[in-house]
C-alpha cells in the first residue's frame, strides 16, 4: 500500500480546491417528507449540513445517486467522518485477473474522491474498509454480464465498513461509483474539512438494459483521444456501459488500418487527426476500467468516401462510387458523397482486410457495427459499372435493394472469414432493408441486431421485436443530441431525454444516445453530450415509471458532480435553484 | 478580384530548396475557392498549404471584419521569424505606451499558438511594427472615439518587414494590429509562419458599440472566462463588454461600502469578484480594445445579498409568477429613502472599481403586481395623492430612476451617459419621463417591435439587442418550463449575421450606436460559455464593422476561418461544420457553387 498512499498524496496536492460551505453564511436543513434540502442562515444546529452537497446525500429516498438503484435503497441520515488516509480496501477473490481489475478500480475511486479533496483533516482514528468479494471470474463485458450488485455500510464506532458483493467485475465496479457518490466534503466548525461517507447504509442494484449506450461520431469532425476518454469518465460516473463509435464517415476515415494504409493517408483530415491502433488499444483499456465497453463502426455501404480513393491507383478498380461528386443533391443525403461499389469483387477481399484490422483491436468475440443506413440509390442507379453489371435487369428499387442485400451478405462473409466464425452479431441500423414487409427476406434474426433510428411515435421497434429482431433503440426525436442547432430540429432538453421510454420487451437490448458530429468537434462536445446523457442513463439503468420533474435535484446534483469530475457539463439551471430545492 | 499567384509559385520554387513537404494534400485557387488537391511530382513545387491559399484566394484575404476602405494584400508570401518582433513609435512617457505593450504581448502570443509547440524553430525575417498614433496619451474608449487605422505592409532591401499602422490613437492602433495578425498564418506544409510582404489597408467601424452583455449572476462565470471573452472579442473587433454582474439570484460584486451584499449575496465565498479581480478585467479590456460596462440593473432583479436591510420587497415571494417573471423574485421599495444612500455608496464603489465612460442602469422587467402587494408602499402612494393604475406605478418607478441618476451623477465627475433596457418606460408616452440627452435605451423587444421607431421618432440613442437574433441562451432546455426556454429556437450565426442595424431602425441608423449579442446565463456557467458565445458574436462583430451588403452565405468561408482563430485563442468556439467543409470550401453544404 506504501505505494498508493505516496500517488494519493501527490494527488492531494495537484487537485483543485473543492468548493465548501467553510466560512458560509449558508447551512441546509433536510425535510426528509419532502426529500428536499433547505437553505437557511443561523446558528449551527447539529441537524444541519453544512453544505447543499453534504444534505443531498442523504435527503429522499435516493439522496444525490444518480442514477437511482433499482431493487431498494436505505440511506440513514447520518454521516461518518474519515480522512482520506484511513481509507482501506479489502479484496477476496483469489483469482489474479479480478483482483488486479479491483486494484485498479480502487485506485481510480481514490483519485476520484481526491479530486474533491480535504487537505487538512486531522481525524485520524475513524477508519473505513471496503470489501469487494466478486462471486465469478468473468472478465468479459458483453451483453449477457451481470453488471447487479449488493452493497451495505455499517459503522460500528470508530469504524466504517463498506460491503460489496457482486457476480462480476463490473457489479463491483458499479457498486464503488456508487460508493463515490455517498461521499462528501464536510467543513467542521474548527475550519477543518474532512471527508464524509453516509453511515449506514443497504442498496440493491441491477440495470434495466444492458446496452446503455453513447454514439459519438468522429468522421463528421475529429474528436481527439483525450476528449473521448473525458466521454468514458462521463459515462463511467452514470452507469453506461457502451461507447458506440462512429469511427469512420464519407467526410474523414481517421481509423489507421495496419494492412491498408491508404485509408488514412487519403481519409484523414490530417496526420495529426488519426487514431492509431496503440491509441484503440488505450482506449479500450481505460474504458474497460469504467466499466464501459467499446463497439466500433464502420459505415457501409453508404457513407464510404474519403479515405476509399485508392482502388484505381492500387489496381483494384473503383471501390467506392461517386466520391465528393457534385451536385451532391443528386448522389447522396449528406455532402461529401460516397458509396461502396458493390459489383467490384475486389471490394470485399479489401473489406476482409479492414475487418482484421478491426478484429485484431477488439476482445475476442466483441461485437461489430456494419451502419448500413442511408444507401442512396441514385448513385449506383448512375455508375456505368454498376449499370452494366445489372444487364438486363429492371432498375427498379427492388433491384436495388437486392444488390444491397448482396453486398451486405458478402460483406457479411467476408467479416466471418476474417473473424474465424460464423456467430458475431452484427449491428445494423434501420434503412430501407429492415422495414417489416422485407427484413426477413434480408436479413437473419439471430445474426443481426438492429439499431432502430425512428421518432418515438413510430410503430418499428415494437414491429422488429413483434417479429423476434433484438433491437437497440436511439429515438430520434429524444435521444438525437445534435438536434435544435440545424434544419427544423428541435433541442431535447434533458426532461425529454430522461422521459423517453423505450420498448421493454425482452428483445430490446437497450438504447443509445447519438452525437452526430457535423456541428461539434473537441471545442463544444462535452457540453452538447453532459449532462444529457446522463439523463438517458437513468432511463435506461433505472426505467423508474416517474418521469424528470421527481428525478430534477438528484439530476442537477449529478450535472454538479460531472463538472467536479472534470467534465464540462452544461449548466441546467441558475446557481439559486440548486441552492433553493423546490422553489424554482 | 483574385490575386495573381505566378510570384508566389515563383517564390515557393526558391523555398522548395531549403525545406521539404509535409502531408499529402495541397490547395488550389480555383474559381474563388480554395480547392484540395493531391500533391503529385509535378505539384510538389507549386503546392501550398490551406492557410496560404485563403490569404491568397478568399475574399478580403479572409479578413474578419472585413475592411470597409482599401484591400491590398500582395501576392508573394514570406517567412517571418515571430521571435524578432519589435515594435516602436509610442514613448514610454505616452499614457498610451503600456496599452500597446500589452496588446504587443497577446499578438506574439498568438503567434506562438499558431505553430504546433514542436515546431517553434527561429528563422524568417524580422518584423517591425511602427505606430504613428495623433492622440498617445487617449486611454480611454468613449462614443466619439475614433477606432479606424490604415495599416501597410513593405519589405526593405535588406529584408525586413516594415508594418506601419497610423491611427488616431491606441484603440486605431490595435485594430491595426489586429488585422496584420490574421494575415500571419502558418503553413502546416513547410511548418513555418509566413505573411504577405506588400499590404495596404485602411478600415474603420460602421458602428461605435460592438458589445457583448454577460450575465454573471444567474450562474457564476470565472474570471478567466471573462477574460477569454475579452480577447475573443477583440479577434472580432467587438468593444463593448456589458457586465450584467448582479441580479436578484445572486450577488457576487464587491462593494466595499456595502459588504453584506456580497456576504450574503454571493453562492459560495469563493464565487465572487473582488475588486482586484475587476481592475484585472478592466486593464485587459483596454488592452483588447474593449471598454466595460458595469451594469446595475434596478428597480427589479434584486434579490440575493439585500436580506439585512428593508430595501427590497417581494424577495423570494411565493407564487412567484405572482410577483415577478423568474424565481426569485425581489425589487426595491422605492419609498425608503435609505435606499437611496445605500444606492450611492453602490454606485460609487463601482464608479471607482471600473472608471467607466458610460453606465447601465437596467431598468427592465419591474413587476407592478409586486409594488402593488405591498401595503407600506401603496400606502405612501396614496399620501401623494396618487391610485394604484399603471400610470400611477409608472409615477413611483420615475421617482425611482430620478432619485437613483442623481445619486449616480454624485459619484461621477462628469454626466456620462446610462443606457437602460427597454420596458413600460420607455413605451409611448411614458418615454417623457427620460430625457434622451442622458438615456441611450437598449432595445430587447423582437427586430420588428413598434416600439423601435417610437424610440427612434422621438430621437433617442438606441443599442439594439433584439432576442430574436441577439440573444444567446435561446433554444436550450426551459428551467421554469418543460419545455424548452422562451425565446427558443437556437439562432445559429446565420440569423445573427441577417440581423442588420438599418433593418431593425427601419432605416434610422444615425440614432443607432451599435448592437449588443446578450447571453443571460440561467442554463450557463463556465463550462459552456465559450460555446454559447463563440463563434456566433463574431457574425455580429461583422455586421457592426463592416456592416456588410452581401448575406451569410458571401461571409461563410471567412466565417469558418474566423472560428479557427477563435479557437487559437483557447477560447471553445463551436463547431459550425464539418472539418471536411472548411478543406472543401466549394462543396460545402451550405455555401458551395453547387448550392446555388
Amino acid at each position: 500500500m506504501g505505494k498508493a498512499y505516496l500517488v494519493l498524496m501527490v494527488i492531494l496536492l495537484c487537485s483543485k480546491l473543492y468548493e465548501s460551505a467553510s466560512n458560509s453564511l449558508w447551512r441546509w436543513k433536510c425535510n426528509q417528507s419532502a426529500g428536499a434540502c433547505t437553505r437557511v442562515s443561523g446558528d449551527v444546529d447539529a441537524t444541519l449540513y453544512p453544505s447543499l452537497e453534504t444534505c443531498r446525500l442523504v435527503c429522499g429516498t435516493a439522496g444525490g445517486l444518480w442514477p437511482q438503484p433499482t431493487v431498494g435503497t436505505v440511506l440513514s441520515d447520518g454521516l461518518f467522518q474519515f480522512s482520506l488516509s484511513s481509507l482501506k480496501f479489502e479484496f477476496a477473490s483469489e483469482d489474479n485477473d479480478v483482483t488486479t481489475y479491483l486494484k485498479e478500480i480502487a485506485d481510480l475511486f481514490n483519485k476520484t474522491l481526491s479530486s474533491i479533496s480535504a487537505s487538512n483533516c486531522s481525524n485520524t482514528d475513524n477508519t473505513v474498509t471496503i470489501s469487494i468479494v466478486v462471486l465469478t471470474n468473468n472478465m468479459d463485458l458483453n451483453w449477457k454480464t451481470d453488471e447487479g450488485y449488493n452493497l451495505e455500510i455499517l459503522t460500528a464506532g470508530k469504524e466504517n465498513s463498506v460491503k460489496i458483493s457482486a457476480n462480476t467485475i463490473f457489479g463491483a465496479r458499479h457498486a464503488l461509483e456508487t460508493v463515490s457518490q455517498l461521499i462528501e466534503l464536510f467543513s467542521n466548525n474548527n475550519g477543518e474539512v474532512c471527508h464524509v461517507i453516509v453511515d449506514e447504509a443497504k442498496i440493491s442494484d441491477a440495470p434495466n438494459y444492458n446496452h446503455r449506450g453513447l454514439l459519438l461520431d468522429t468522421a463528421r469532425n475529429f474528436l481527439s483521444i483525450s476528449s473521448i476518454k473525458k466521454h468514458v469518465d462521463g459515462m463511467a460516473h452514470s452507469k453506461l456501459n457502451v461507447l458506440h463509435w462512429h469511427i469512420t464517415d464519407s467526410q474523414s476515415f481517421p481509423l489507421e488500418l495496419p494492412t491498408l494504409p491508404n485509408m488514412t493517408k487519403y481519409g484523414a483530415y490530417s496526420d495529426s487527426k488519426i487514431y492509431h491502433p496503440t491509441d484503440i488499444a488505450e482506449l479500450i483499456s481505460y474504458a474497460k476500467l469504467r466499466g464501459v465497453r467499446i463497439i466500433i463502426e464502420i459505415d457501409a455501404p453508404s457513407h464510404a468516401g474519403n479515405g476509399w480513393q485508392w482502388g484505381p491507383d492500387a489496381g483494384l478498380g473503383d471501390l467506392s462510387v461517386c466520391i465528393n461528386q457534385q451536385p451532391w443533391r443528386s448522389f447522396c443525403i449528406q455532402p461529401p458523397c460516397g458509396q461502396l461499389n458493390p459489383v467490384n469483387s475486389n471490394l470485399y477481399k479489401v473489406l476482409k482486410d479492414l475487418y482484421s484490422d478491426v478484429i485484431n483491436m477488439l476482445p475476442k468475440g466483441e461485437v461489430f457495427h456494419m451502419g448500413g443506413d442511408e444507401v442512396y440509390i441514385p448513385c449506383w442507379n448512375s455508375t456505368p459499372e454498376i449499370i452494366a453489371y445489372l444487364g438486363d435487369k429492371p432498375r427498379t428499387t427492388e433491384t436495388f435493394l437486392d444488390l444491397w442485400s448482396d453486398y451486405q451478405a458478402q460483406a457479411l462473409e467476408a467479416f466471418d472469414s476474417a473473424v474465424g466464425n460464423t456467430n458475431t452479431p452484427i449491428i445494423l441500423w434501420t434503412s430501407h432493408l429492415t422495414e417489416v414487409s422485407v427484413i426477413e427476406k434480408y436479413l437473419s434474426k439471430t445474426r443481426y441486431v438492429i439499431q432502430t433510428w425512428v421518432p418515438a411515435a413510430d410503430t418499428l421497434p415494437q414491429n422488429l421485436l413483434d417479429l423476434g429482431y433484438q433491437i437497440i433503440a436511439s429515438t430520434k426525436d429524444t435521444w438525437y443530441l445534435d438536434h435544435g442547432f440545424w434544419g427544423n430540429t428541435v433541442y431535447h432538453n434533458w426532461r425529454v431525454v430522461y422521459n423517453n421510454k423505450i420498448p421493454t420487451a425482452s428483445g430490446t437490448l437497450g438504447g443509445e444516445v447519438c452525437m452526430w458530429a457535423e456541428l461539434v468537434d473537441d471545442s463544444s462536445v462535452e457540453s452538447r453530450v453532459w449532462p444529457r446523457a446522463a439523463a438517458a442513463a437513468e432511463r435506461l439503468w433505472s426505467n423508474l415509471k416517474t418521469n424528470a420533474d421527481q428525478a430534477e435535484r438528484r439530476f442537477y446534483r449529478h450535472r454538479e458532480r460531472l463538472v467536479s469530475r472534470g467534465i464540462n457539463a452544461e449548466a441546467l439551471t441558475p446557481r439559486w435553484c440548486y441552492q433553493n430545492e423546490g422553489e424554482c | 478580384m483574385k490575386h495573381q499567384l505566378t510570384k508566389y509559385l515563383l517564390f515557393v520554387l526558391l523555398l522548395k530548396t531549403i525545406s521539404g513537404l509535409t502531408g499529402v494534400w495541397r490547395w488550389e485557387c480555383e474559381e474563388g475557392y480554395c480547392q484540395k488537391k493531391e500533391i503529385t511530382p509535378d505539384t510538389q513545387d507549386t503546392a501550398i498549404s490551406l492557410s496560404a491559399c485563403r490569404l491568397l484566394c478568399s475574399d478580403a484575404s479572409a479578413l474578419w471584419p472585413k475592411p470597409t476602405g482599401e484591400i491590398h494584400v500582395g501576392t508573394t508570401l514570406v517567412k517571418v521569424n515571430p521571435n524578432s518582433i519589435s515594435h516602436s513609435g509610442v514613448g514610454s512617457e505616452k499614457r498610451s505606451h503600456s496599452l500597446i505593450g500589452g496588446a504587443m504581448t497577446r499578438f506574439n502570443k498568438q503567434l506562438n499558438e499558431l505553430r504546433p509547440k514542436t515546431k517553434r524553430a527561429d528563422g524568417g525575417k524580422t518584423l517591425e511594427i511602427t505606430y504613428i498614433l495623433s492622440d498617445p496619451g487617449l486611454t480611454d474608449l468613449t462614443l466619439e472615439t475614433e477606432e479606424g487605422y490604415a495599416l501597410t505592409v513593405v519589405e526593405t532591401s535588406d529584408g525586413r518587414l516594415n508594418a506601419t499602422i497610423v491611427a488616431d490613437n491606441f484603440y486605431g492602433g490595435r485594430n491595426g494590429l489586429e488585422t496584420l495578425n490574421q494575415l500571419i498564418v502558418y503553413d502546416d506544409l513547410r511548418e513555418e509562419l509566413i505573411m504577405p510582404n506588400d499590404i495596404s489597408i485602411t478600415d474603420k467601424p460602421a458602428y461605435p458599440w460592438r458589445g457583448l452583455a454577460l450575465d454573471t449572476s444567474r450562474n457564476y462565470i470565472t474570471v478567466d472566462a471573462i477574460k477569454n471573452t475579452l480577447s475573443a472579442m477583440a479577434s472580432s473587433k467587438l468593444n463593448s463588454f456589458h457586465w450584467h454582474i448582479t441580479d436578484s439570484h445572486s450577488f457576487p460584486f464587491t462593494a466595499q461600502s456595502l459588504p453584506d451584499l456580497r456576504e450574503y449575496g454571493a453562492y459560495t465565498p469563493k464565487k465572487i469578484y473582488t475588486p482586484e479581480d475587476v481592475a484585472d478585467i478592466v486593464a485587459h479590456g483596454r488592452e483588447c480594445g474593449v471598454r466595460v460596462i458595469p451594469e446595475f440593473d434596478a428597480p427589479a432583479h434584486v434579490g440575493e445579498g439585500w436580506q439585512n436591510t428593508d430595501y427590497v420587497v417581494c424577495f423570494k415571494a411565493a407564487p412567484w409568477q405572482d410577483y415577478c417573471v423568474e424565481p426569485p423574485c425581489g425589487q426595491f421599495d422605492p419609498t425608503k429613502d435609505g435606499l437611496y444612500d445605500a444606492l450611492e455608496s453602490l454606485y460609487g464603489d463601482m464608479i471607482k472599481q471600473f472608471q467607466p465612460t458610460i453606465f447601465h442602469m437596467g431598468g427592465d422587467e419591474v413587476h407592478f403586481g409586486c409594488w402593488n402587494s405591498t401595503a407600506s408602499i401603496v400606502e405612501w402612494m396614496q399620501n401623494q395623492g396618487w391610485g394604484r393604475s399603471e400610470e400611477d406605478f409608472i409615477k413611483l418607478w420615475d421617482h425611482f430612476q430620478t432619485e437613483a441618476l442623481k445619486r449616480l451623477y454624485k459619484q461621477t465627475s462628469s454626466n456620462i451617459p446610462v443606457i437602460l433596457w427597454t420596458s413600460t418606460l420607455t413605451e409611448g408616452e411614458y418615454l417623457e419621463h427620460l430625457s434622451k440627452d442622458q438615456y441611450i435605451i437598449q432595445i430587447w423587444t423582437t427586430g420588428s417591435d413598434p416600439q423601435i421607431s417610437n424610440l427612434l421618432a422621438n430621437g433617442y440613442r438606441v443599442i439594439i439587442s433584439n432576442y430574436d437574433a441577439l440573444y444567446l441562451d435561446c433554444g436550450f432546455s426551459g428551467w421554469v418550463t418543460d419545455g424548452n426556454n422562451w425565446c427558443s429556437p437556437y439562432k445559429g450565426w446565420q440569423k445573427i449575421y441577417e440581423n442588420k442595424p438599418a433593418t431593425v431602425a427601419g432605416g434610422k441608423n444615425d440614432l443607432v450606436l451599435g448592437m449588443e449579442a446578450a447571453l443571460w446565463t440561467e442554463q450557463v456557467d463556465s463550462a459552456s460559455v465559450d460555446t454559447r458565445l463563440w463563434p456566433r458574436a463574431a457574425a455580429m462583430g461583422e455586421v457592426l464593422w463592416s456592416e456588410p451588403s452581401n448575406g451569410w452565405r458571401e461571409a461563410e468561408s471567412r466565417m469558418l476561418v474566423q472560428r479557427e482563430r477563435i479557437i487559437n485563442l483557447g477560447v471553445n468556439a463551436d463547431a459550425l461544420e464539418p472539418e471536411w467543409c472548411r478543406q472543401y470550401e466549394e462543396s460545402c453544404p451550405t455555401n458551395g457553387k453547387f448550392n446555388k
